[in-house]
């Protein structure tokens, strides 16, 4: 479970380096966020493109997050995967993140450097 | 205390049977870890994959086993216990029938969550971190059941896969 942040401009696109956030890894990914959070200032943008299993554990670390940034700024998503964005929308959290298509969606087609 | 990998399909040929083309019970026996549960669903789907399953009820079949598996892991053993779980599957008509069975504790009140839909409020401070596994399994499985034996949690439920008629 690995993280990965870059800024461009006012947007932090932390990328997840997992195909899986469930049960055994859960609590890492939290602890991740919180080392990754306080540093990204302006939209934050969790780009889950290589993920293609999500639990109700790793729901859970993400409601965790999006408190993290609460209140100033809501958690974005992008690159949600058919199970993973089913599971959101079973559980009606797709309406609580914001979610886009993908990392460029989400930036307008401002490129990021890579 | 068993070991920590799942026995069963690959390692006791004879407890796989073969009902019809292509199809097959599994029988597994394994310690309840949460490390263990992601392989458990592994080899649940491969026996699966017969039934050549659409990504979306492959997704639906590993999120129902992680999510009775791992709420096994979490409340029925002492954590790190890594407890005995039993896990049957039969393939039944256009379905696929499940039993899990634990000798852990028995839940709460000796009935199943009624796992309604988490409250999800305009305040993000308040939105809930857990609760979304019970409300996931009764939206994806059919037929759940619950029996409390002196020893014994089984757990019943079945996977619907419309698109097949085996």
């Amino acid at each position: 479970m690995e993280l990965e942040s870059e800024t461009a401009g006012d947007v932090t696109v932390i990328t997840v380096r997992a195909d899986r956030i469930d049960a055994p890894v859960a609590i890492r990914f939290k602890d991740q966020m919180y080392d990754q959070l306080p540093g990204a200032k302006g939209r934050v943008l969790l780009d889950l493109k290589h993920v293609r299993f999500i639990d109700s554990s790793g729901l859970g670390a993400l409601v965790a997050a999006m408190k993290m940034t609460a209140p100033d700024r809501k958690l974005e998503l992008a690159g949600l995967a058919q199970p993973v964005a089913k599971v959101f929308r079973l559980t009606r959290l797709d309406q609580v993140f914001t979610i886009h298509d993908d990392v460029a969606t989400a930036m307008g087609g401002q490129r990021i450097a890579t | 205390m068993p070991p920590d990998s799942p026995q069963g399909a690959l390692s006791e040929p004879g407890r796989l049977r073969t009902t019809g083309p292509g199809v097959e019970d599994l029988s597994l026996v394994f310690p309840a870890k949460h490390i263990v549960v992601r392989q458990v669903t592994g080899l649940v789907l491969d026996a699966l994959r017969h039934l050549d399953l659409s990504v979306d009820e492959g997704g639906t079949a590993e999120l129902l086993l992680a999510e009775v598996l791992n709420n096994i892991v979490d409340h029925a053993y002492r954590k790190g216990e890594g407890g005995r779980v039993s896990l049957r599957m039969r393939p039944a008509g256009s379905s696929v029938l499940f039993e899990v069975r634990d000798g852990g504790a028995s839940m709460p009140g000796g009935e199943l969550p009624f796992g309604k839909a988490p409250e999800l409020s305009e305040d993000i401070h308040t939105l809930p971190e857990s609760g979304f596994g019970w409300f996931l399994l009764r939206a994806l499985a059919r037929d759940i059941r619950y029996v409390r034996t002196e020893n014994e949690n089984q757990l019943y439920f079945t996977l619907c896969l419309d698109h097949v008629t085996l």
